[in-house]
């Protein structure tokens, strides 16, 4: 085993919120937050108890102005990513020779795994194909040391280099994110990505990163590749999993990056320079969506994210209680990065800028916002529709109205239109109709919300396992 | 699929932003004069300025004064309030500008600053373009996606890309809420160019145009099921938007058709010449082919439309700025040869000439004009009935005696019997009902049209002017103000 580098998991400091130096999900809320939270719903029972319709409109001409804003938001960075691609493209000439002309940076993969015992003969045949020099990669697979499943097998298979198994000690929190920084406190190299189990890089991405890292400027430590799922045909759910991940990764990041937007990492294939990801202190351990929290920590710091045109294919969750638990752990995540980085408001507003933290604001606190919110506004819509309750109109002066209705008949074409056009745009054209349906999926996504949220107060640091399924597995 | 990062025929956003101001700015001094679609698009603002129920039926309940027009105008009429400005004029210069803009960027994409020119100079050169953008007229809203999707369709031809497919898709898509035309004009044009990308596809890996189909068709189709919604939601009756035509159309002879033949097919039939040119010999074919149906469909729509007593919503301005697209392309388009090239200028002379020369397309009705004056109908009734409101039904009356705060006139769009009695009980009522001809309502199936001829058990003939003008009293006495109350 090599030296220790650096002490990502050991190195802990007195202070409850960031034990390794940075501001972490160990609690949910600081003490100002707590102050604050109470304050309001004191405050919002009060004035309900005084002047319950003034407080309603109030309170729904807030949300209809950030249902506008999302909306004319989503516009824009759809607009950008269209008009004017800014992802990172390499052509095969470009990665003939290595950019310094000698030789391929040393590059190290690592792959979390727990309970993965399935797909791992899979996984390994997958990377075997990666076109780098092996003498420059390493490939680490991080189980689980008690992880009785997936380690005789990984065992039984006699992996040679450049496939390492890296044990991870048990400890508290088990967690994705510490097996990550147990996995980088050792080991050299000049760039890390991370894949999860399932996952099929395309086999020249490595050396795609290596030539965006020497074309993109020194300040830019990150580069994610796109993710795109290779089960769309399972069923519906994947197939509209498809398409929102079309949507994300075909037209919101190269849209964000266009913006030059602090950009929520996606879970896997995020390449980064060692030495930055080791400088920032590895991923917050107590974070559910840990590679949230790093592309924004990231971007606090100083350094910029790129998106690469690379595709790595994943499985998309094929089984809806699965799929449930996995959304509520993102947004379970979305809102712990959200209120780790508000603990110091200002502070964040002053590195941030006006501009990049209205974006932090509709990119990571809208995301869970408006999951939690649609259902009660699809409810209202309904009643609005089909009962046409009395009294309703009060809470919609005209403004409002204009603004509402603008949300609910052209906001809501636009999220699921804009979806389509990601699916034609992600060479996923046959899906475009699915992209066409996706309200339906958004309620979904709404009951993964509300089930994250709810697991905030009662599990914070509780993993919810994705779990992968062997291609026989779901029929 | 995707735009290529910077051409440098395109006009940058900063001078298209200049231009833009510069139109805008001329246009709204310019001497105009309203059409008389405006007066009800006024109307409509007006009432629903007023939180009035019937400024949100009209809104959305006819298909001949149609959704975008009402609301662009409104709009443009709040801005235009915050910055002291005429809200009908301000309307009529953006959408000019900004047509006259995506022309520009269009005829600029491919060529010089003087071929840029050539759609202002001839859109104000022309006679027939002349008044048609000198007419303030909120239809003209409807010039703006027909513009945007011209200057797609081209940028689109030129590149390829997806997002210039889709925006030509999405600006059809905006023509639903113009009017019939237009929303027809929509439809034909999203096929041909469904069918054109589908041609341009095929040597292609199929992959390629998988899913194209959904991205064009869902606007315009999503438009036309939000209006039928709309209809829904405030008629109870998703296809009461659409009675109003359909039972005109019972009425209408085909002589009637003929008749207004003879006006209808002036610019748009002779701009069919170089349009062929421009489909047969130029490199811009397939532009050409996805324009074409809209100089068939205009002109029809136009007949139609005059021949129902329709209101020919956006017609006149969209078929300028077809014209218009006609123009520009000639001018844009590489023929190869000389002698096409030469033919579809010499066509497009032609049409100039024969658009200086051209009457009037259609005359404005002036069938309203027989109406009496507001301050009569009130003199009347004030002598008897001085608190007595009087109902009006349909949209082109109430807009005739717009009366916002419902002081001394009640609108509704669709006459309701029962609706009206009720009212009845609460106050004195009187009804005025306009002569049968076709203008105000339609003759067939008609409860107005049955009222004027049979009036009702109810109502009581008050008055009837020369122009066959009815105002009938309700003679059903309000809660608490009937005499014979007393004597029981």
């Amino acid at each position: 085993m090599p030296d220790k580098i650096c002490d990502l998991t050991t190195h802990i400091s007195t202070d409850p919120l960031g034990p390794r130096g940075f501001p972490q999900a160990t609690l949910t809320l600081c003490r100002w937050q707590k102050w604050a939270l109470a304050g309001a719903i004191v405050l919002l029972i009060a004035w309900g108890f005084t002047a319950i319709h003034h407080e309603l409109l109030v309170i729904n001409t807030a949300l209809t102005v950030f249902y506008l804003a999302s909306t004319l938001y989503r516009m824009l960075i759809i607009d950008l990513a269209l008009r004017k691609p800014r992802d990172i493209q390499v052509s095969p000439d470009e990665m003939a020779q290595p950019p310094n002309g000698k030789q391929w940076p040393r590059y190290m993969v690592i792959l979390p795994m727990y309970h993965e015992a399935e797909v791992l003969p899979g996984l390994i045949e997958s990377l075997s194909k990666l076109d780098y020099p092996k003498d420059r990669l390493e490939i680490r697979l991080l189980i689980e040391e008690d992880d009785d499943e997936t380690m005789p097998v990984a065992k039984s298979m006699n992996l040679q280099p450049p496939f390492v198994i890296t044990p991870i000690p048990k400890s508290y929190p088990r967690t994705k994110p510490k097996a990550c920084n147990v996995a980088i406190e050792t080991g050299e190299a000049d760039y890390l990505v991370i894949y999860d189990a399932e996952d099929q890089p395309e086999k020249d991405q490595l050396k795609k990163a290596v030539v965006a890292f020497s074309r993109c400027p020194p300040n830019v430590a990150c580069i994610q590749a796109k993710l795109a799922y290779y089960n769309w045909d399972w069923n519906l759910l994947t197939r509209c999993f498809t398409a929102e991940y079309a949507t994300w990764f075909g037209l919101c990041l190269p849209g964000l990056d266009c913006l030059q937007a602090p950009i929520p990492l996606g879970g896997t294939s995020n390449h980064f320079r060692m030495s930055v990801l080791r400088q920032v202190g590895g991923w917050d351990e107590f974070n559910v969506t840990e590679d949230c929290d790093l592309g924004l920590r990231l971007f606090t710091a100083g350094w910029r994210t790129r998106v690469l045109d690379s595709k790595t294919w994943e499985q998309a969750c094929p089984s809806l209680p699965f799929w449930v638990k996995q959304r509520s752990r993102w947004v379970k995540g979305y809102i712990q990065t959200y209120l780790i980085h508000t603990r110091d408001f200002v502070g964040l507003h002053r590195k941030l800028g006006f501009w990049n933290s209205v974006q932090f604001h509709l990119l990571i606190g809208g995301t869970f916002v408006s999951q939690l919110i649609n259902p009660f506004y699809w409810l209202m819509t309904i009643l609005w529709l089909f009962v046409r309750p009395a009294g309703i109109d009060q809470y919609f002066p005209p403004l409002v109205f204009a603004m509402g209705a603008f949300c609910l008949f052209a906001g809501n074409f636009i999220f699921a239109y804009t979806s389509a056009i990601a699916c034609v745009r992600q060479n996923v054209g046959h899906l475009a109709k699915y992209g066409l349906i996706m309200p339906a999926y958004w309620l979904m996504m709404s009951l993964g919300a509300w089930k994250g949220f709810l697991q905030l107060i009662t599990k914070p640091h509780h993993w919810e396992k994705t779990k992968h399924f062997a291609n026989t597995s779901v029929t | 699929m995707d735009s290529p990062q910077s051409t440098p025929q395109q006009l940058n956003s900063k001078a298209a932003l200049a231009l833009f101001a510069v139109f805008a700015l001329v246009i709204y001094h310019l001497p105009m004069r309203p059409s008389t679609a405006l007066t009800v698009h006024q109307s409509i603002v007006d009432a629903l300025l007023a939180s009035n129920n019937w400024g949100r039926q009209a809104l959305i309940g006819s298909i001949d004064y149609p959704v975008l027009p009402s609301l662009a105008l409104l709009i443009s009429t709040v801005i235009g309030s915050f910055a002291r400005l005429d809200g009908v004029r301000l309307l009529q210069a953006i959408v000019l500008a900004w047509t006259l803009c995506y022309f520009v960027r269009a005829a600029y994409y491919q060529h010089s600053w003087f071929t840029a020119l050539i759609p202002p100079l001839l859109l104000f050169a022309l006679p027939q373009l002349r008044n048609a953008a000198l007419t303030l007229d909120p239809g003209w809203i409807a010039a703006v996606p027909f513009a945007a999707m011209f200057f797609h369709l081209v940028c689109w031809h030129a590149n390829k890309g997806l997002r210039d497919l889709v925006l030509a898709g999405v600006n059809g898509g905006f023509l639903a809420f113009c009017g019939p035309g237009p929303l027809i004009t929509g439809l034909v044009v999203v096929a041909v160019l469904s069918a054109e990308q589908r041609r341009s596809t095929t040597s292609m890996d199929s992959s390629a145009r998988d899913g194209i189909a959904p991205l064009l068709w869902a606007p315009i189709l999503y438009c036309i099921a939000l209006w039928l919604l709309w209809n829904w939601l405030v008629m109870d009756d998703m296809l009461f938007g659409l009675r109003d035509l359909w039972l005109r159309a019972d009425n209408v002879r085909p002589e009637q058709l003929q008749q207004h033949l003879d006006s209808a097919i002036p610019l748009l039939l002779f701009c069919l010449a170089p349009m062929l040119i421009l489909v047969l010999k130029s490199d811009l074919r397939v532009i050409a082919r996805c324009l074409l149906p809209t100089l068939f469909i205009l002109p029809a729509a136009s007949v139609i439309s005059a021949a129902l007593g329709a209101n020919p919503a956006s017609l006149l301005p969209l078929s300028a700025v077809a014209a218009l697209a006609v123009f520009t392309l000639v001018a844009i388009a590489g023929f190869g040869h000389r002698v096409p090239r030469g033919c579809a200028i010499m066509a497009a002379a032609c049409c100039a000439v024969y658009a200086i020369h051209s009457k009037q397309a259609f005359p404005p009705d002036t069938r309203a004009d027989s109406a009496p004056a507001r301050e009569e109908i009130l003199a009347y009734i004030d002598q008897f009935w001085p608190d007595s409101r009087t109902a009006l039904y349909g949209l082109r009356l109430p807009a005739l005696y717009s009366d916002p705060a419902e002081k001394r006139f009640i609108a509704r769009l669709d006459y309701q019997e029962q609706a009206f009695l009720d009212q009845a009980k609460d106050e004195q009522l009187h009804i005025l009902v306009p002569p049968p001809d076709g203008y105000f309502y339609p003759l067939a199936h008609s409860l107005l049209a049955d009222l004027h001829a049979n009036g009702r058990p109810w109502l009581f003939l008050e008055k009837q002017w020369p122009g066959n003008w009815q105002l009938w009293r309700c003679v059903i006495p309000p809660k608490g103000e009937s005499r014979l109350e007393h004597l029981r």
